[in-house]
């Protein structure tokens, strides 16, 4: 049982540190929820489906990040990358000078719930979405709903479609028409503005 | 902008393309789908512009880094195998603990319709016993649904209903006799007296003297 479990931990670490990490942006948070769920995992050893062990992790995961961010709100907490500078340059090698992916994590951590949690999972972590079904008790056509709608708010997002801009990656690479319209132009502009005023 | 992309541009048809965009970077399009949706492409620059936009995003979700924790992190749960050493995991002292262990790893949603509906239940029983009037009352009673209530139901003991209900006849009897004094009958006419005449003439003898002293005021008690 001791190896199975050591089997496990090595198994799921990465995706449940992962997973907490991405939802939290604190790295201490994030430990102490890997600290937990591991240790409820071996509270609920016997008790558990194991064919099911890595949905069964991913459930608890979430939940203890629910629970922080809820613990958060009635705190009035809130993580801003000035604030922090440390907690996004650590283990980042080539991403951390990236104005672009720090405020994406950010973005991508104050997404509401389930939206963070499976756009964490799917496109983050890249699991099935027959993971993420059993996860978080969601049947497909919810999971793929709450999908589309993650990506959505972070595609209508200003402050990463001004950065994309900034950093020029619209570009339009597969039917690039070589210049821009004048209304993109215009819209181009109207960005850098919003940006500049936040 | 051509006056053919202008058409193709409009927004309800981008929209319509846009809610395609997920599916296609997904891979999962269907073909007849999938045609349409090239073929808008070719005629259309914001939705061109719009699906590089979700590509470059995607592909910048993506390659967000697989983060995993330091060996310390794990510390305590290596400690806690250590100083358990034994198959079965330790006890826990509270029932609640166990009870609260269920609750995180339950589904979030069940976690809050829990609560939620118990909270509904006890809003419902008060609003039950709000639009009753009397309803705790009919309860406590002897006769409530001819079941039989129990001592805590009941306020009386059974020696206080008896002298009720004894009060209850004699009362009754009084008022039986009362009536039949109101009503008599003058040659063939069956003539009401007034009830208080009626009353006070069973307070006097019959001589007409008033009983118990009565004669302060007036000719009887009332």
């Amino acid at each position: 049982m001791l190896a199975q479990y050591q089997a496990a931990i090595d198994k799921y670490r990465q995706r449940v540190f992962s997973f907490a990490y991405y939802s939290l942006r604190v790295r201490e948070d994030a430990e102490d929820i890997t600290q937990d769920v591991f240790i409820r995992l071996w509270q609920h050893w016997p008790r558990i489906d194991h064919n099911r062990l890595g949905s069964w992790l991913m459930r608890v995961a979430h939940n203890a990040v629910v629970d922080q961010v809820r613990k958060r709100r009635t705190r009035g907490f809130q993580v801003a990358l000035e604030d922090c500078p440390e907690l996004v340059e650590e283990e980042r090698p080539g991403t951390e000078s990236q104005p672009f992916s720090q405020a994406l994590e950010q973005v991508i951590s104050e997404l509401g719930d389930p939206y963070r949690s499976i756009l964490v999972m799917r496109d983050v972590q890249g699991l099935s979405y027959s993971e993420i079904e059993q996860s978080l008790e969601l049947n497909p056509s919810q999971v793929k709903v709450y999908l589309h709608r993650a990506r959505r708010q972070l595609r209508d997002n200003p402050v990463l479609r001004g950065l994309a801009s900034e950093a020029a990656i619209i570009n339009d690479n597969a039917f690039s028409t070589g210049k821009r319209s004048p209304v993109q132009e215009e819209d181009h502009e109207q960005q850098r503005v919003k940006l500049l005023r936040q | 902008m051509s006056s053919k992309e202008s058409n193709y541009s409009d927004s309800k048809h981008c929209q319509l393309m846009q809610i395609h965009i997920d599916a296609f970077l997904d891979g999962e399009l269907e073909s007849e789908r999938l045609t349409e949706f090239q073929r808008h492409l070719e005629q259309c620059s914001a939705c061109r512009q719009e699906l590089a936009w979700a590509r470059a995003l995607h592909q910048a979700v993506m390659s967000l880094p697989a983060l995993n924790c330091t060996a310390a992190t794990l510390e305590p749960v290596e400690r806690m195998l250590s100083a358990a050493g034994r198959p079965e995991p330790a006890a826990r002292v509270h029932w609640w603990s166990d009870l609260l262990d269920a609750l995180r790893v339950t589904p979030v949603y069940v976690r809050y319709a829990i609560p939620t509906l118990v909270v509904i239940a006890v809003l419902a029983g008060m609003g039950r016993g709000l639009l009753l009037p009397g309803g705790t009352q009919q309860q406590g009673s002897l006769v409530a649904n001819n079941e039989p209530a129990g001592p805590a139901a009941n306020p009386y003991t059974e020696a206080e209903v008896r002298q009720a209900m004894a009060d209850l006849r004699v009362a009754m009897q009084y008022l039986e006799s009362v009536s039949e004094r109101t009503g008599i009958m003058v040659r063939d006419r069956f003539v009401l007296q007034q009830l208080d005449e009626s009353i006070n003439a069973s307070f006097r003898t019959r001589n007409g003297e008033p009983r118990f002293g009565l004669n302060g005021r007036g000719d009887g008690p009332i």
